[in-house]
């Protein structure tokens, strides 16, 4: 039962924490077709989701792994989440390195979209809705 | 798990599990990636091939990569093989004769390209 549970912290470690970061990346470097300016945040406001949870559960788990095996006092797995810690370093290594190859921030971007500036020329009046100054 | 896994599995067997999962790992995540997508609607579709859908993209590249993905199989038994000599981490074995391969696989497409 304990092996299992930590086994099961592991595995999420080793592959949930991949799969969240080369989602996120595919997220982050595609070209997205965004019609208006809220999608296009609130794409990019997923990615960061995506890719913050990633970078979370990768301290999170190895640490409480860590820590459990410790309090159980099992050696074996103390030494296999220490190996994971060193895991984790490698990860945020290679995700800082990522992050310093582009210029827009890794985290933190929104897409370009479709939507057209606002031209306001002139002020239309709306009977019932809004007035102009002067008129 | 690694190093003291149980009366099947040697660390070799767990090692190539461990590089299957990396392989599904990645393939997967780059799936569910791109088909969150958004494409363009005026996009021109007369080209055969131009615009598929993600699911058709991938099983393209299964058909195409058939190859391919055979020699990185194939790769990763013999890198794999070769860890488990100096390594009793199945985990370590795994990861690493997963980018080893990848490495190889990737070698052998840029020298491919270069001689033709």
């Amino acid at each position: 039962m304990r092996r299992a549970g930590l086994g099961a912290l592991l595995l999420t470690w080793l592959y949930g924490v991949p799969f969240l970061l080369v989602v996120g990346f595919v997220r982050r470097t595609s070209k997205p077709y965004m019609e208006t300016h809220a999608q296009a945040r609130a794409f990019g406001a997923t990615t960061d989701t995506v890719l913050v949870t990633a970078l979370v559960l990768n301290v999170a788990l190895p640490a409480a792994g860590m820590l459990l095996a410790v309090l159980l006092r099992d050696a074996a797995w103390t030494r296999q989440f220490a190996w994971a810690l060193g895991g984790m370093a490698l990860i945020y290594l290679a995700v800082s390195l990522a992050a310093d190859a582009a210029t827009a921030p890794l985290i933190g971007w929104t897409p370009a979209d479709q939507e057209p500036a606002p031209a306001v020329t002139r002020c239309i009046p709306i009977s019932g809705g809004r007035g102009c100054p002067g008129g | 798990m690694a190093g003291q896994g149980g009366s099947r599995w040697t660390p070799f067997g767990l090692g190539v599990a461990v590089a299957l999962g990396w392989y599904v790992t990645v393939v997967a995540a780059v799936f569910v990636g791109s088909s969150g997508i958004p494409a363009a609607p005026d996009r021109d579709c007369n080209v055969i091939f131009s615009c598929m859908a993600p699911h058709e993209e991938l099983i393209l590249i299964l058909i195409v990569g058939a190859p391919v993905l055979a020699g990185l199989l194939v790769c990763t038994l013999v890198v794999a093989g070769l860890l488990a000599r100096v390594s009793r981490s199945s985990i370590l074995i795994g990861t690493l004769s997963a980018l080893g391969s990848l490495a190889v696989v990737g070698m052998v497409a840029l020298v491919w390209q270069g001689a033709r």
